[in-house]
């Protein structure tokens, strides 16, 4: 089963009763996957078959606003022109969940993945979750739905799959039979406002100066309580299915020199060369950050302390600075008073494949840099090729 | 108060607490505030056809037994009725010269 | 009819506003078991601000692009809790109807959903203060049209006639037993309507303030609105004498066609008549 069959599959067994989504590289099969398992009568839900992105999601807000669960999935461009209601779904507190299969933003086009999507939508008020593989990619949506309906939490949910590196990965998958994902995704019950014409209230009105900054303090502190909600259904998934997860996965790191940080499919890679390069005696480690929002800095900086050199790697390129996951792994250092050094690289791009060759590379030259004490003056392309430029 | 604004009212009494921009009261603006004209319906002309009211986009002018009524709480004196009305039976007078807001 | 007014008396729309007459008049007919939705736009007084709302029945604020979308999934989730007997209304001007939300409401046509699409147009973005939008008439001035529009408008209901509506009609404020008898048709369709209402504006079309009804009145006598229904296939016009000499008093009564001259309005006259002449000819068919 590939990532989006076994997302498909979550949304299956998740209940989920209403889904809106228009298809488009690389998430188009989890469409055709849902909606045919609706069709054949496998799955009992409605699927609107809605003319854009835009309006999947706005669909959703109704349908999520009239007290049913919700899902969704994009990419791209479809993410991109779902900007405006992605804030509005997080503000009305509905937890919707969505599931990005990673593709970069144009332009120039293309099809092929980095986090350049996902990261537009990084102060839009979603949990974010990162799966490496398709059965993460299945584990994830459940248990996003089981945080974001959480009374304390009420937030949407993106779960991220790295277009085609994941999406179109086959791996074997443990698809929970119903009765086990019952028992831990429970039925739904709407616990916030819902429509309904007994309770004549109006949803999302206009918010004045006078109560528009408490109404996100408030989102900030349904998003802030959803790492403790996080890490309790890590922990009851795990109990229940043996598959363990949390916000911040390690490799290494109890005695690591060098680390890693990352998210998405890349941190399979480079849990490979660390798992190769300890063997060869080098101490090198991997945190590999599951959930981008809330920010596990805690975890992060703790994970970091006693690391020599901290190698950051974004599949996104914020031009003119430092990746966003660069400038959260320094700040939790430096929030922990962790002096060392940190560098940025950015690698991945529009599908670049980041293979053990990269992963090496990245961490000699953060080696490098860092047994000189070298300061971190701008990121550091390290897949990038001579010449080209120009497209000539 | 608007009976309206009694419904809503006792309708969310007892509501758990809500989270995210939920409005539960109903707006009530003293529009009648606004009013430069004041429509004043002659009682022995008015045949109670309704059309004022049909017509008042404020929702305004009710019957009230054998007359029309007209609220001037909400009245903000555009001159639908005043124009509508097919008896003519509806004067449309300077607030300045009338006496608070009943009659 | 409902006893109770559904809608607040105490709502900052402009003094004659043809919008609140519509929502209000809506009510009557619909009554407590509905749920609405406008956008941002002078609807969005009647949704209110803050804490408080105009309305007495659900409603929720969309954004301007997708208020069939949010309809859609509101009228499909109340199917799902077995609440399907709930009437959704949609309540949109012609920007959210003609112009950024035409492709939402386009979409949500086609798939069949059970909702009301009603469309007040004031023929411009009038709570933004009044600049043209597609329904803004030929020669009418507005703040993006300082010398007069040059282009006709979009004919939304000759487009939507090939869209599976299960009702369409037009009305007016002119005529609310009209406008109510339509939209009790419309919410007793298992299906999609459309019901597009000419909605004056005093502040925009830059008329006096009582004069609201009978603008409407007039655009429908003068062949500039005409009336009709779209059901079963067959198109039902309400009026046979239209006196498309009235136009000139039509255009004269509202300082936004204050630019209109001789040919202009000769060209105005025409496409009114031109209008007429294919709904009449379309109400001979059948098959619509």
């Amino acid at each position: 089963m590939d990532g989006n069959a076994a997302i498909a599959y979550g949304v299956m067994r998740s209940q989920v009763q209403l889904v809106a989504a228009y298809p488009i590289t690389p998430q188009t099969p989890i469409v055709e996957t849902i909606s045919s398992l609706i069709d054949t009568g496998q799955y009992d839900a409605s699927y609107i078959t809605v003319e854009s992105e835009h309006s999947a999601l706005s669909a959703l807000i109704g349908a999520a606003s009239a007290g049913v669960r919700t899902f969704t999935a994009s990419a791209s461009h479809g993410l991109a022109l779902m900007h405006e209601v992605t804030g509005v779904a997080s503000a009305s507190r509905l937890p919707i969940v969505m599931a990005v299969v990673s593709r970069a933003i144009p332009g120039p086009m293309c099809l092929w993945c980095d986090h350049s999507d996902i990261m537009t939508q990084r102060d839009q008020g979603w949990i974010q979750l990162f799966a490496q593989s398709p059965q993460e990619a299945l584990d994830f949506v459940m248990i996003a739905y089981r945080t974001g309906e959480d009374p304390r939490v009420l937030t949407p949910v993106m779960v991220d799959i790295d277009g085609f590196f994941c999406s179109h990965l086959t791996e074997p998958v443990e698809v929970p039979s119903p009765e086990e994902a019952g028992e831990f995704i429970g039925g739904f019950q709407p616990v916030n406002a819902c429509l309904d014409p007994a309770l004549p209230y109006a949803i999302d009105n206009l918010t004045s100066p006078e109560i528009f900054t408490e109404l996100k303090r408030s989102q900030d502190l349904g998003m802030r309580a959803a790492a403790g909600v996080l890490d309790e259904r890590f922990a009851q998934f795990g109990q229940l299915f043996g598959r363990r997860y949390g916000r911040i996965l390690c490799e290494g790191m109890e005695d690591a020199q060098t680390a890693i940080v990352c998210m998405g499919s890349m941190a399979g890679t480079v849990r490979h060369v660390v798992r190769q390069l300890r063997q060869a005696g080098q101490r090198v480690g991997l945190v590999r950050v599951v959930a981008f929002r809330p920010f596990p800095t805690a975890e992060v900086a703790q994970a970091l302390r006693g690391v020599r050199q901290v190698a950051v790697i974004d599949r996104v390129s914020a031009m003119g600075s430092f990746g966003p996951l660069y400038e959260e792994v320094l700040a939790a250092m430096k929030l922990d008073g962790n002096q060392n050094c940190a560098y940025s690289f950015v690698a991945g791009l529009g599908g670049r494949d980041i293979w053990e060759g990269t992963v090496e590379a990245v961490f000699r030259r953060a080696q490098a840099l860092g047994e000189q004490n070298a300061p971190c003056r701008e990121p550091i392309w390290i897949d990038l090729k001579e010449g080209g430029m120009g497209n000539g | 108060m608007q009976p309206l604004v009694q419904r809503h009212m006792k309708q969310l009494e007892g509501l758990p607490p809500l989270v995210g921009p939920v409005s539960v009261k109903l707006a009530d603006v003293h529009t009648g505030a606004w009013r430069y004209h004041r429509p004043v319906i002659r009682p022995g002309e008015c045949v109670l056809c309704g059309i004022c009211a049909d017509y008042c986009p404020c929702g305004v002018i009710q019957r009230q037994g054998e007359r029309m009524e007209i609220d001037y709480t909400y009245c903000k004196g555009c001159g639908i009725c005043v124009q509508e009305c097919p008896r003519r039976a509806i004067d449309f007078l300077l607030e300045a010269g009338c006496k608070g807001e009943g009659e | 009819m409902a006893e109770l007014d559904l809608l607040s008396k105490g709502l900052a729309t402009c003094q004659g506003c043809p919008m609140e007459l519509i929502a209000r008049a809506a009510l009557k007919v619909l009554g407590p078991n509905t749920v609405t939705m406008t956008p941002p736009s002078c609807a969005a007084i009647l949704t209110g601000s803050g804490d408080e709302t105009g309305w007495g029945i659900p409603s929720v604020q969309t954004v301007l692009m997708s208020l069939p979308a949010f309809a859609s999934g509101v009228s499909e989730a109340l199917k799902l809790r077995g609440r399907g007997e709930v009437t959704v209304l949609g309540f949109a001007g012609d920007g959210g109807t003609f112009d950024i939300g035409l492709q939402s409401l386009s979409g949500a046509i086609e798939r069949g959903h059970r909702a009301v699409f009603l469309c007040y147009n004031n023929e411009a973005y009038m709570n933004t203060g009044n600049q043209r939008s597609s329904a803004t008439p030929l020669g009418a001035v507005t703040k993006t049209t300082p010398t007069g529009k040059r282009e006709p408008v979009k004919n939304i209901d000759f487009m939507l006639l090939h869209t599976p509506l299960a009702y369409q009609a037009t009305a007016t404020v002119g005529n609310i037993r009209d406008f109510q008898r339509k939209l009790a048709k419309a919410a007793a369709k298992d299906g999609p309507s459309f019901l597009h209402v000419l909605a004056p504006c005093p502040s925009g079309w830059k008329f006096p303030t009582d004069q609201t009804i009978q603008m409407a009145k007039l655009a429908v006598k003068c062949g500039i609105w005409p009336l009709f229904e779209r059901e079963n296939g067959r198109i039902t016009l309400q009026q046979s004498a239209v006196d498309f000499s009235l136009i000139p008093q039509y255009l004269h009564r509202q300082k936004r066609f204050s630019r209109v001259d001789a040919p202009l309005q000769e060209r105005i006259i025409r496409e009114a008549k031109a209008r007429h002449e294919t709904l009449l000819r379309l109400a001979e068919l059948d098959c619509l």
